[in-house]
């Protein structure tokens, strides 16, 4: 019996170290691939941000543009504030991990968005309650269908994993090599059609980082769309708790 | 040559043979009738079901013609618009009755309910009889709530009550219903929770500058933190602050147990629609459907909305969803043109219940000068009032596709007129199988009381036949012989006429007074394909639905009594004497 000592351990090195080694791809690509799609995912990605964006709305002829300060802590707590136009000042929207409240000023209201809302628009835009509380982590749900790279740009294929709980069905993204920043996001369906774009652009450096400081998603098929400009942008502040509560929503 | 010397022989032998077996003529005469008397209420009702069919669809909300903005049918945008003038030229035009300005919107309404209770603390929740639910001992802010109370409020696991006033920070702000635990009889709410929450909830705190109050800008103000550009930081290493309650010090902790005030939020996302008063009761028939309270007045003064509530109705299942009665305040907020939502107070001045549950629980009515009011929904073009929808009741309902084309004719090419036939084409179809039905029916029943009268009628012909045989023996023609019959058939016809009009309108007049109670039998309403029909069905009286069984009855009749009377003609009296001795 004793010779099971010397086997089991050679079992656990096939069990764990073997597919640790074929592991080193990531779906159909390199293992470098993911480095440059996590980097590129997490751009703005920091322990806690705080900063203040321009979100501007085009939908078929009328326009809003809409000013905000925004406060965020890891993936999970969320907290936006608007502070113009007159008319929405104060109002605020909370998300914490999947829940998502607003306060709306001139009411004095906080109004939890409860499940068969999450799916319209906020404040008028082309992104979702729900885009909003769903954080996907391209390296943990998606994996690589295919990658080219010419001399600027790498090329990536995204297709989710099967039990990841994801929207698309697809995702390519383009990313400039020098800098691993993303240059657009093509958003495809189930069936492999184009459901939105998001291109990225003004790359500058904010608080030590360089970002694109211009984000625009568009739906495909019609001539609309959502942009998020960043005024102002400060990494890894330490930003109260309290900013992340309802008591904070009210402030 | 009898004809030439007394016209009326020829009707008094026909009376005479009618009566020479009385009782079978009046069984058939009362064959005839009856069948009469059937088919006027049955028509009666009939058509009184298609009119509660399309009154049902047109009064409800529909209206007997729509105009719209030629994309909005579809894509319901909310810049798809037409111009509120319109109103007074469409009211112009021929057959129409009315018309009704709509403007809709989306949005969400909510209300909060304030629940006081006793708060008393624990530590922990093992002794408790939870009925329901679980304490989950991770939350902080778990309690558990007294089983008379979570009735009262509909409170259940899982559902959240925000403290009001919000307490000082490190307290919980909002409780998370873990259990339901059986009360003894309470006559106040009790609530259960952690010993040092509570504690937290009613500590006092010594006036802390709060760096929240100033409107500056916070985000300059805040410190970088230590590791700051640590980009490889998972989920798990953010703190949750929040729970790890460090600076206690200023903090005085207060008794574990007392009252506070809990406010329970619900919401719900609702279609919004705002309408002319005075001119939707003209068209629709919501105003029926109140159930308490009132439908909306006409008042709007123009400074007030933003101080004093504007009124709402909202149907009756919204009302139990949001816990709310006449006369409560509701929040709404609604996507306003400008795309983003804004919101606004309203006061409940009426709780309607039509049947449909996608009225009932997803629509609400607002007058609709808050759709134009800018600081709502702020529907306007260029300053000029705009909507997105008229609906146009007519007198009649059978004009609909006329007046459609005649409106059709005069409008802008990017607006388009419907008929409700054209919005619900499943609705118009079946009204339309209906009166099909009713034309089956009415066939049928007379058909059954014509083989009666021609059974009686061929009787009557071959008991007869001998006599028959003396009359064209005495040189009477075929033609005087088939005659004879036919006018016996016309007697007969006449007086099933005179009787079964009168039962039958007898019965009608009932049915249309009265009408059919299906209550019993739908207790909860009679809902089809998204329209609502009255439970009681009632008749209703049309001259065609009197004339068409008259004229269908002589028509069988004759028809029937045709080849009784050939027979009768072709009778050979010396054939007739030898069988019939």
């Amino acid at each position: 019996m004793f010779k099971l000592k010397y086997v089991y351990p050679i079992i656990f090195i096939f069990i764990y170290f073997v597919p640790q080694v074929e592991a080193k791809k990531w779906g159909k690509c390199s293992w470098n691939t993911k480095k440059i799609v996590d980097k590129a995912d997490r751009i703005m990605f920091a322990k806690t941000t705080a900063g203040k964006m321009v979100m501007k709305v085009k939908k078929s002829d009328y326009s809003s543009t809409i000013k905000m300060k925004f406060y965020s802590k890891g993936r999970d707590k969320m907290s936006v504030k608007i502070y113009s136009p007159s008319r929405l000042k104060g109002m605020s929207t909370l998300k914490v991990n999947n829940k998502v409240w607003y306060y709306m000023p001139r009411t004095d209201r906080i109004v939890k968005v409860n499940s068969s809302m999450m799916s319209s628009s906020w404040m008028g835009s082309h992104v979702t309650n729900d885009d909003l509380v769903k954080e996907t982590q391209l390296q943990k749900h998606y994996t690589c269908h295919s990658s080219k790279s010419d001399k600027t740009f790498h090329v990536v294929t995204l297709k989710p994993k099967p039990s990841a709980p994801v929207v698309w069905g697809k995702i390519v993204m383009k990313i400039r090599k020098q800098d691993n920043i993303p240059v657009s996001s093509k958003y495809y369906s189930e069936k492999n059609k184009l459901e939105r774009t998001m291109k990225f652009s003004d790359i500058r450096e904010i608080d030590g980082r360089k970002i694109p400081a211009k984000m625009r998603l568009s739906p495909a098929g019609k001539n609309e769309y959502t942009e998020i400009y960043y005024k102002k942008i400060r990494f890894n502040v330490s930003i109260p708790g309290r900013y992340f509560t309802i008591r904070g929503l009210k402030r | 040559m009898l004809f030439r010397g007394n016209k009326l022989l020829i009707f008094k032998m026909a009376w005479r043979n009618l009566w020479r077996h009385k009782r079978r003529t009046v069984i058939t005469l009362f064959a005839m009738a009856v069948g009469l008397a059937f088919s006027i209420p049955t028509i009666g009702l009939m058509e009184g079901m298609s009119k509660q069919m399309v009154d049902g669809i047109t009064k409800m909300h529909l209206g007997d013609l729509q105009i719209h903005q030629k994309d909005y049918p579809e894509e319901k945008g909310i810049r798809q618009v037409l111009p509120y003038k319109l109103i007074t030229e469409i009211d112009q035009y021929d057959g129409v009755k009315a018309v009704a300005p709509r403007i809709y919107s989306g949005g969400m309404i909510s209300a909060s309910k304030k629940i006081e209770s006793r708060i008393r603390g624990v530590d922990n929740f093992e002794k408790l009889k939870i009925i329901h639910g679980e304490m989950d001992r991770k939350n902080r802010c778990l309690v558990a709530v007294d089983e008379d109370t979570a009735i009262k409020y509909k409170l259940k696991p899982g559902n959240e009550l925000i403290l009001s006033p919000l307490p000082v920070e490190e307290a919980c702000e909002k409780i998370t219903i873990g259990g339901i635990f059986k009360g003894r009889n309470l006559d106040y709410s009790l609530i259960f929770m952690l010993k040092k929450q509570v504690k937290l909830i009613f500590a006092s705190k010594d006036e802390v500058d709060d760096p929240l109050a100033e409107e500056g800008d916070d985000i300059d103000n805040f410190k970088k933190l230590d590791d700051a550009g640590g980009e490889e930081i998972g989920n798990s290493s953010v703190e949750d602050s929040d729970s790890k309650p460090k600076d206690n010090s200023k903090l005085k902790l207060g008794p574990a147990q007392g009252k506070y005030t809990f406010v329970r939020n619900y919401s719900q996302p609702v279609g919004v629609s705002a309408v002319e008063p005075t001119r939707e009761i003209k068209v629709s028939n919501m105003y029926k459907s109140i159930i308490s309270g009132e439908y909306l007045s006409n008042q709007w003064s123009r400074n007030k909305p933003d101080r004093v509530e504007t009124e709402i109705i909202i149907g009756k299942k919204l009302a139990e969803l949001l816990n709310v009665k006449v006369g409560n305040i509701v929040g709404m907020d609604a996507v306003t043109m400008a795309n983003y939502p804004l919101d606004r107070l309203f006061k409940i001045k009426g709780i309607f219940k039509t049947g449909l549950d996608r009225l009932d629980r997803n629509v609400v009515y607002i007058h609709i000068e808050n759709g134009w009011d800018t600081q709502f929904i702020g529907l306007r073009n260029k300053k000029k009032k705009v909507v997105h929808e008229l609906a146009v009741s007519l007198y009649n309902h059978g004009d609909n596709s006329k007046v459609a084309t005649d409106i059709r004719k005069e409008l802008d090419d990017n607006l388009i007129v419907r008929i409700w036939q054209n919005i619900e084409p499943a609705m118009a179809s079946i009204v339309a199988t209906s009166n099909v039905m009713t034309n089956l029916i009415l066939a049928i029943i007379l058909i059954i009381a014509g083989f009666g009268t021609m059974n009686t009628m061929l009787m009557s012909v071959m008991e007869r036949i001998k006599e028959f045989g003396v009359l064209k023996s005495i040189g009477m023609k075929p033609f005087f012989v088939a005659t004879l019959i036919l006018i016996e058939t016309v007697f007969l016809t006449l007086g099933a006429i005179f009787i079964g009009c009168s039962l039958g309108l007898f019965f009608q007049s009932w049915l249309i007074d009265k009408g059919i109670d299906l209550n019993a039998l739908l207790p909860n309403g009679f809902t089809f394909q998204g329209v609502v029909i009255d439970p009681v069905w009632k008749a209703i009286f049309t001259w065609s639905g009197l004339f068409i069984p008259i004229y269908m009855l002589i028509f069988v009749s004759l028809v029937v009594a045709l080849w009784p009377a050939l027979r009768a003609a072709r009778v050979k009296p010396v054939e007739a004497f030898r069988k019939h001795k």
